[in-house]
């Protein structure tokens, strides 16, 4: 069965999907972080939404 | 989930050493009088299983830790003694297994056999302290503050981890909002330095390129009809790189920009630095103040640090991750005051910063002109200034440093150093005595100072935009976390509500069929609401008795462990928990109550601890004469029937478990004779005068004691009123106590007994005793004593309670049945 938070990380990144504001490389990396299952700290975050446009690809 | 089959207990809490059978996993109760070592039990079961003791963590146990508390009082100085030792049977994966804990080492239990599905599996168990549900801990639920209720709800439910993500998304998003401000800022200054040289009033695309084609007519280069992305303002002049930088025009408005906003100087930023010293002056007059501030920046760094067990700000080790956590933010919390305190010190903080930005483009326009026009000391003025700038800059975007400030933001935060107005107006002078550039020249240094900060431009708005983009993203991500986790967690309370509803109803079936409650979350509080026999919704500790209050606990509690494991909810550790239950609302048989219809719901096994009347065993010396142990030194492991609701048989399925090695030994408190007659005299409140005529052995310390308990208890039991039962009582403890004294010099009894019909109380007091006094064979009891072959069979060994080895094997008990067992120590 899944936790609570899994539940609630699935949900999250299905309407983060549907969202205009976010793209689909910063997904991704949203994904690969709470599949982990820990906690992630704020940076962590930061880096992922920092991250350029379509990936960090230069 | 889990099935318990053996315990063994050594130097663990109250317990010396113990060991439980519990079968094939079925529910038992651990029943006995306070301080017979019930909880002790739950306790040891609960480290066993996750490492954690409940009652020696959370709140309101300060200075309380399993190392130092969790071993025996006389064994603290010897951690390693202490340990549990539990078989148990993993359902999911069909295996047993045994697993030892030791309290000097919580977190390394040895599990045998060491196969990983074992380990994983137990590791889940040990990942679930709320297994255990003590009576203290249920009204937590119940009658706490909304705020702290829907902490303690989201504790158990571990949404922490949900909260700490939608922590961390919160705090990243607010990083990248001040980053992206702080972008926006630098973006400002560097379209204002870009105009300032352009002299254009805004930077529209049409505007620049006009100013740029006047210069490159003049030069005779091809006009620039489109800017775009790639567009080289200089593009076309012969040996750009070459070039001088120094536009005589353009140097002079930066310098004059400077000297302009340098008016401004003294009143800039004024307003903040009023606020932050007003912030600074308040905490200067309230040291408490001060302290939580400082404590809660330094907390939120630990907060933010910690990974582990270990604390990252003072090295200690807590029970879990989890707790530390808590602890940590429990200080914030009290920091309410110092937390708005911050919030203002910060905003303020964050408009200076932004300021400083403008200063901090236009001093380094200056700088340039100086080191380019050879002025090594006001260009190295400039750059120390900087420098300082930059370094006040840092601070001002930390409340910590902020508080440090007082002195400079007094003085003149921008600390305008002392020869910058004579020095500026010195370079500005000095450049406007310069010959005027050759107008070719000047279109030359035009062009390529416009094209250098036309790329700063660019580079700063390319900056811009990323973090506008970065703080967007995370500004949309945290919204959407929000929203979803409230509607998860609105179908989750809903889910609770109902299931809560509908197990408070089961218990309470024949006066509150139509119970209903109400979970209302928000704002970090969650209110609870119950109806009291339909007049409305109310607060449980509003109208409900105290019975009632208790039983919404254990329900709410269940509702909550099944929606947190839903059907692998099937064991759980209940101390004390049954007995809260309203007594008109649970299951009654002998002196032990379970709320069975609503457990069985859930739950394959239950250990479950029940105070019970002190146990006083039925001890005969010799025929005519009894004595009554208060069985402290016991607890009973009893089994119940689930399918039927019922205890199982009351006399076979009592596993009779002694607790040895107690603080002090059993003591004898009451010495009466005992009818010999079957039916009669079985039951301590028997006729005294009866026993008293018919004992013929009696010794007048003892008929008084007899007397002196008997009317105590009669004078506690019966009103006598006023002050005749004052003084009744008074005369009657203090003759009791002095011959209690006495006796109490005697060595204690030996457990034996009579009159053992079965079934009977004496029979069931007698058959708990049998495990712990086995005996093979009983040939050598004569006739008149197979009267109390029930327990004599059963008899082989008797351990000293005292001093755990003075043995007495059958023979030997045989022989001192037939003489006069009471010089046997027991």
């Amino acid at each position: 069965m899944a936790t609570l938070q899994q539940q609630i990380a699935e949900k999250f990144l299905a309407k983060l999907s549907e969202s205009k504001d976010i793209d689909a490389g910063k997904i991704e990396q949203l994904r690969n972080l709470l599949a982990e299952n820990r906690k992630i700290k704020t940076e962590e975050f930061v880096k992922v939404f920092s991250l350029p446009a379509g990936g960090d690809l230069k | 989930m889990i099935k318990l089959k053996s315990a063994h207990i050594e130097e663990v809490r109250g317990i010396r050493k113990l060991d439980i059978d519990f079968g094939d996993g079925k529910t038992f109760a651990i029943s006995g009088p306070n301080g017979s070592g019930k909880s002790g039990v739950i306790d040891a079961i609960e480290f066993g299983l996750t490492g954690q003791i409940g009652r020696l963590t959370g709140r309101g146990t300060g200075g309380l830790s399993v190392s130092d508390h969790g071993p025996h009082v006389d064994k603290t100085k010897f951690p390693d003694a202490a340990f549990v030792e539990l078989k148990v049977f993993l359902p999911e994966i069909g295996k047993s297994a045994t697993i030892t804990r030791k309290i000097s080492a919580p977190k390394k239990p040895k599990i045998v056999p060491a196969d990983s599905d074992i380990k994983a599996a137990l590791a889940e168990v040990a990942e679930h302290p709320e297994i255990m549900l003590s009576r203290r801990e249920i009204l937590r639920f119940i009658l706490v503050e909304p705020t702290k209720r829907s902490e303690e709800i989201q504790s158990i439910l571990k949404l922490d981890d949900i909260g700490q993500t939608r922590s961390a998304l919160n705090t990243a998003q607010n990083k990248l909002q001040a980053a992206q401000r702080t972008a926006t800022a630098q973006m400002q200054s560097g379209r204002e330095a870009l105009q300032l040289h352009l002299q254009i009033p805004t930077l529209r695309a049409a505007d620049l390129l006009e100013a740029v084609n006047t210069r490159r007519k003049l030069l005779e280069l091809p006009e620039i009809g489109e800017l775009t992305a790639d567009t080289k303002l200089d593009a076309g002049l012969s040996d750009a790189a070459k070039l001088p930088e120094f536009n005589k025009q353009s140097a002079i408005r930066d310098l004059q920009a400077l000297a302009g906003a340098a008016k401004g100087f003294p009143d800039l930023g004024k307003t903040e630095v009023a606020a932050i010293l007003s912030g600074l002056a308040k905490l200067a007059a309230d040291p408490a103040l001060l302290s939580a501030l400082q404590r809660r920046s330094f907390i939120e760094k630990g907060l933010d640090l910690v990974n582990s067990t270990e604390c990252p700000l003072c090295d200690h080790t807590w029970e879990n991750e989890q707790r530390l956590r808590e602890h940590l933010k429990a200080k914030l919390v009290k920091s309410a005051e110092a937390r708005k305190l911050q919030d203002a010190l910060q905003q303020n903080g964050a408009v200076m910063e932004r300021e400083l930005i403008q200063v901090l483009s236009l001093l380094g326009l200056a700088q340039k002109v100086a080191a380019g026009q050879g002025d090594e000391a006001f260009a190295q003025l400039l750059t120390g200034w900087k420098t300082d700038l930059d370094g006040l800059k840092a601070k001002l975007m930390a409340v910590d440093s902020i508080t440090v400030l007082k002195d400079r933001l007094t003085a003149g935060w921008l600390a305008v150093p002392k020869n910058f107005p004579k020095s500026l107006k010195a370079l500005t002078e000095k450049i406007q005595a310069k010959p005027d550039q050759t107008a070719a020249l000047d279109a030359q240094t035009f062009l390529t100072t416009a094209q250098i900060r036309l790329g700063d431009y660019r580079e700063v708005t390319r900056k811009n935009k990323a973090a506008e983009i970065a703080w967007s993203s995370a500004n949309a991500a945290y919204e959407i976390y929000c929203s979803v986790m409230e509607d998860e967690l609105n179908t989750l309370y809903e889910d609770v509500q109902a299931d809560f509803s509908t197990f408070y109803r089961a218990i309470n079936e024949d006066d509150e069929a139509k119970f209903t409650a109400k979970l209302t979350p928000s704002e970090g509080k969650l209110d609870f609401d119950v109806n009291f026999y339909e007049r409305g919704l109310f607060p449980p500790g509003a109208y409900h008795s105290e019975g009632h209050q208790d039983g919404m606990g254990v329900c709410l509690y269940l509702a909550l462990m099944k929606r947190l494991f839903a059907a692998r909810f099937t064991f759980a550790l209940l101390d004390d928990v049954v007995m809260s239950v309203d007594a008109s609302h649970r299951y009654l048989e002998e002196d032990v109550a379970l709320p069975v219809p609503l457990v069985k719901q859930f739950l394959d096994q239950v250990v479950v601890s029940i105070q019970t009347k002190a146990n006083r065993a039925l001890v005969c010396l010799v025929p005519g004469i009894a004595l009554y142990l208060n069985l402290h030194c016991f607890i009973f492991a009893r089994r119940l029937d689930l399918k039927n609701d019922r205890w199982a048989h009351p006399v076979a399925a009592k596993l009779p478990v002694c607790r040895e090695g107690l603080e002090s030994p059993p003591r004898i408190v009451l010495l009466r004779l005992w009818s010999l007659r079957r039916g009669r005299g079985n039951r301590p409140g028997s006729s005294l005068l009866r026993d008293a005529l018919g004992g013929f052995l009696l010794l007048c310390p003892t008929l008084l004691l007899c007397l002196g308990h008997r009317l105590a208890a009669l004078s506690a039991n019966h009103t006598l009123g006023g002050l005749g039962h004052s003084l009744l009582r008074g005369i009657l403890l203090r003759i009791r106590r002095r011959i209690c004294g006495l006796l109490l010099r005697r060595p204690t009894g030996l457990l034996c007994s009579s009159n053992l019909l079965p079934g009977g109380r004496t029979h069931g007091v007698a058959s708990r005793l049998g495990r712990l006094l086995h005996v093979k064979g009983s040939s050598r009891l004569t006739k008149r004593r197979r009267k109390i072959m029930p327990v004599a069979e059963r008899l082989c060994s008797v351990q000293c309670f005292q001093c755990g080895d003075c043995v007495v094997d059958a023979a030997t008990l045989g022989a001192k049945v037939r003489k006069n067992l009471c010089s046997i120590h027991v």
